[in-house]
């Protein structure tokens, strides 16, 4: 017994020790902070003609926050950021040119075709324009292929080093532009039409745009390694061409809080409930129903947890419904929709975040959560995984694995504790101005002297 | 001599305001909605006041002092009682004035207008009683005859009936529980000493009700002439015409003309020497009962599935009420008033039908009387107002852990 248990301890050592090691070497390869380095004045500017499809605040989702974090660490890394959306938006931000492809004088000729294709599926939370209306229709494809014919003539018009373009809904634009002008393409990856439809039934029309835009690259950026993987293995890009360079969060990005607010949610937290927090599009990549199997039976062990699942989405009535059928109708609460310190104060409020997601190229979500101080459950099928290995990690499918680990932290507060200790650090690392830095280092590769 | 007997439902809900996550445990005032919509409680009383109550009110109380040989029964919600006191009142001496007369029936049912048979025989019982008592305050008599909530009924409510000594109970005379019986009799529960059973003709009923104004109905447009004739021509012993009193001005809206219908009716009707106007309590006093009819499941002047299912049909309306019953001991164990209030106005029958995913013809009637935009709205709103009464036990039961006492009595 004694000689197991002696086994145990070393096994659990040693776990220790590898655990550190691949923190270590997780790290490391990360470049130091900007402000570390003396010579980063010295460096020539680059003038990157960025085409983007979001930013906020007219954003849904990550894509347009990954827009915004990179494109300011780009400004600070000394690159002349020209950022290209391909509608009027009333933006206008101190570190970067902002540009519309709305041009009268371009001409985009585009057939408009019927296209069942919708952003980020359907959703209470699309981009709403200053008139609160959406800005863009449902014939999302249409709108992809009047972008691209604008990106030859924005190319010819502003003067650039290179040329990036965020997700498929830029490509067409980006691969038009490099036609044009002959400079290097970065295509970035933050999401393959795998990820959009849980590894679904994935449309044709997306993945050809995708695998194009991937192929005129002369680099694919992909927000994790798994994303690296899929690019490689379902688009068939030469791996030489594919780097990682992992998401971030800092103030600007996370949901903005209000320090004066009342804590409204400590209410439910005095009266003895534990919150469960799911926050996201309601959708199936996110597996929203997932955490409800979860939640069925971490709800059977103990009567105070209530499950707040904030986001909306095409799912959001078959999940209510799911939830009252499984019998945790009145444990299960849906806000809808959240932002800014609403959404703050869930994170903050919520003793476990989980992101069960079928498949998610990175996920911000659970850095928002550990940033306001929650410990974190994340799929293994989530790219952010990789980046935070400290958090508790699961199956997406094995719900009683993800109740037990729900569990577990709900009713250690050592363990909770033990999580929340690290968060810092592990932040630390995962900053927008690190991916920045990550990226010039690839446009230096790129862009001849 | 054929009977023609008029009732009249009055109901209105407290409905429960926009309510959210971040207001569990710091607002616990449901229904107060004061925004300028169908949310607002005390704006839709005093919207519908002025389209229905108070004129189809003030025609009625005309009709009666016109026709010695008008008699009609109204049957009101305490809830509704309750909102017209504040903020309607001239309807509630109408009223008063028109009992007076002797010829105006009052019925009884449940105080919320809730689906309690069904869940709480208990606190069935308790608003039944406090229905009689508000009915008796404000118009001196005691009903006796029963109407359950939407006309839900059931074999065990006519024995409940019986037993409390009522001398009638009414149903909707619904064809698979008749058998081939014309509704147009006076019937009877199963093993039931006294109580007997009015049923509702719905063909007749709803001519008025719900076919007034349209205009794809073939008896489009409807004349007092038309429908006297028809009325004449119905076989058996009382025609039993039930319906929503908001039927006139509020459904039907008054420039159908709804109200000249109905201020020519008794007289049209009046004038068939075979037809005469009778209460409930009359109708059961003056004609023998026919037969036995069997309702072993539960039936309802709802939908055209005249069922429970426009209130519990799907999981989301069993998870409301479900959990809202679950919580009767422990509100009672409170001994607070206002909490006990509030957990019984969330049991008004209103709050599950606004959360009915039916949309075949019957989702239509839904969505006209939803404030919410969908049922899924609705049904969100309600399970945070429940989640913050479900707040406000635990702080009594952690109050009285606090003092030592056990937690529940």
């Amino acid at each position: 017994m004694s000689f197991a248990f002696f086994i145990y301890l070393i096994a659990l050592l040693f776990s220790f020790f590898v655990v550190g090691a691949t923190l270590g070497a997780v790290f490391a390869k990360q470049p130091a902070s900007l402000d570390q380095r003396p010579f980063a004045r010295a460096r020539r500017k680059l003038r990157a003609l960025i085409f983007g499809w979001e930013f906020p605040p007219f954003n849904s989702g990550g894509l347009g926050v990954a827009s915004l974090g990179l494109t300011r660490a780009l400004a600070k890394s000394d690159v002349d950021v020209t950022f290209v959306l391909p509608k009027r938006f009333p933006l206008s931000v101190p570190y970067a040119k902002m540009i519309t492809a709305e041009y009268e004088d371009i001409g985009a000729q585009v057939r408009y075709i019927d296209s069942p294709i919708v952003p980020y599926a359907i959703e209470g939370s699309y981009i709403l324009g200053p008139d609160g209306k959406p800005i863009y229709g449902g014939d999302l494809v249409s709108e992809v292929r009047r972008y691209a014919a604008a990106g030859a003539k924005i190319a010819e018009r502003e003067p650039h080093d290179i040329i990036y373009a965020h997700d498929w809904l830029s490509f067409g634009a980006g691969s038009a532009a490099k036609s044009a002008s002959y400079k290097p393409l970065v295509a970035h990856v933050h999401a393959t039409e795998f990820d959009r439809t849980g590894n679904g039934s994935v449309n044709q029309v997306v993945y050809d745009i995708e695998r194009a835009g991937m192929h005129n690259a002369d680099c694919v950026v992909a927000v994790s390694h798994r994303t690296k993987g899929m690019v490689i293995d379902r688009y068939g890009v030469n791996p030489s061409r594919v780097r990682v360079v992992w998401n971030g969060i800092d103030d600007e990005t996370a949901p903005r809080r209000n320090p004066h607010a009342a804590a409204r949610l400590a209410a439910l937290k005095q009266a003895g409930y534990k919150i469960v927090l799911f926050a996201g599009r309601l959708t199936i990549q996110k597996g929203p129903d997932h955490f409800l199997r979860a939640a069925v039976r971490v709800a059977k062990r103990d009567p105070d947890v209530l499950f707040v699942i904030v986001g909306s989405g095409d799912m959001t009535h078959q999940l209510m419904r799911m939830a009252a059928g499984l019998g945790i109708g009145d444990r299960v609460l849906f806000p809808g929709f959240l932002r800014d310190h609403d959404l703050h104060e869930a994170y903050a409020t919520a003793d476990v975040f989980v992101m069960p997601s079928i498949s998610e190229p990175f996920g911000i979500a659970p850095l928002e959560a550990m940033r306001a101080g929650t410990p974190v459950i994340i799929s293994r099928q989530s790219g952010v995984a990789e980046a935070v290995p400290h958090a508790t990690i699961v199956d997406f499918w094995d719900d009683q694995a993800m109740a037990a680990r729900i569990h577990e932290l709900l009713v250690s507060p050592q363990l909770r504790a033990a999580q929340i200790a690290k968060h810092a650090a592990v932040l630390s690392l995962l900053t927008w101005d690190r991916a920045g830095e990550k990226i010039r280092g690839i446009m230096d590769e790129l862009v001849p002297a | 001599m054929k009977s023609v007997c008029l009732y009249l439902q009055i109901h209105q809900p407290y409905r429960v305001k926009r309510y959210g996550l971040f207001d569990i445990g710091r607002d616990h005032a449901y229904f107060d909605g004061n925004e300028e919509n169908d949310l607002n409680n005390r704006r839709v009383l005093r919207k519908v006041a002025e389209k229905s109550y108070l004129p189809t009110a003030r025609l009625l109380a005309k009709l009666l002092k016109r026709h010695q040989a008008f008699r009609f029964a109204v049957s009101f919600s305490g809830i509704a009682l309750e909102q017209l006191e504040q903020d309607a009142p001239e309807a509630i001496t109408l009223f008063q004035d028109m009992v007076r007369t002797g010829r105006l029936e009052i019925l009884g049912e449940t105080y919320y207008h809730s689906l309690a048979f069904f869940f709480s025989r208990q606190e069935f019982e308790r608003q039944v009683r406090k229905h009689t008592e508000l009915v008796e305050r404000l118009f001196g008599v005691t009903p006796r005859v029963f109407r359950n909530t939407e006309l839900s009924y059931t074999n065990a409510l006519g024995s409940w009936a019986d037993e409390r000594g009522y001398l009638g109970i009414l149903a909707e005379g619904w064809d698979p529980i008749l058998h081939g019986r014309s509704p147009n009799y006076v019937y009877r529960p199963p093993g039931s000493r006294r109580t007997k059973l009015l049923l509702k003709n719905y063909r007749l009923s709803d001519d008025i009700a719900f076919r007034f104004s349209s205009r794809e109905w073939e008896g489009w447009p409807l004349t007092t002439g038309k429908y006297g004739q028809w009325m004449g021509a119905e076989g058996g012993d009382t025609v039993n015409l039930f319906m929503d009193y908001e039927t006139f001005g509020e459904h039907q809206w008054e420039d159908t003309g709804i109200f000249h219908f109905l201020e020519a009716l008794p007289g049209e009707l009046l004038q068939n020497p075979s037809l005469a106007f009778m209460t409930p309590s009359l109708v059961i006093a003056m004609h023998q009962d026919r037969d036995t009819v069997d309702v072993p499941g539960v039936t309802t002047w709802a939908d055209t599935d005249r069922d429970l299912t426009a209130w519990l049909g799907n999981e989301l309306q069993h998870a409301a009420i479900g959990t809202l019953y679950g919580l009767e001991d422990r509100v009672q164990a409170t001994n607070d008033e206002q909490l006990l209030e509030d957990w019984r106005r969330l049991q008004t029958s209103d709050h599950f039908y606004y959360m009915c995913t039916k949309w075949a013809a019957d989702g239509d009637v839904h969505a006209y009387f939803s404030p919410y935009g969908t049922p899924y709205e609705a049904h969100n709103t309600f399970m945070h107002a429940l989640k913050d009464l479900e707040w406000r036990l635990r702080q009594h039961e952690r109050a009285r852990v606090r003092a030592g006492e056990p937690a529940l009595v």
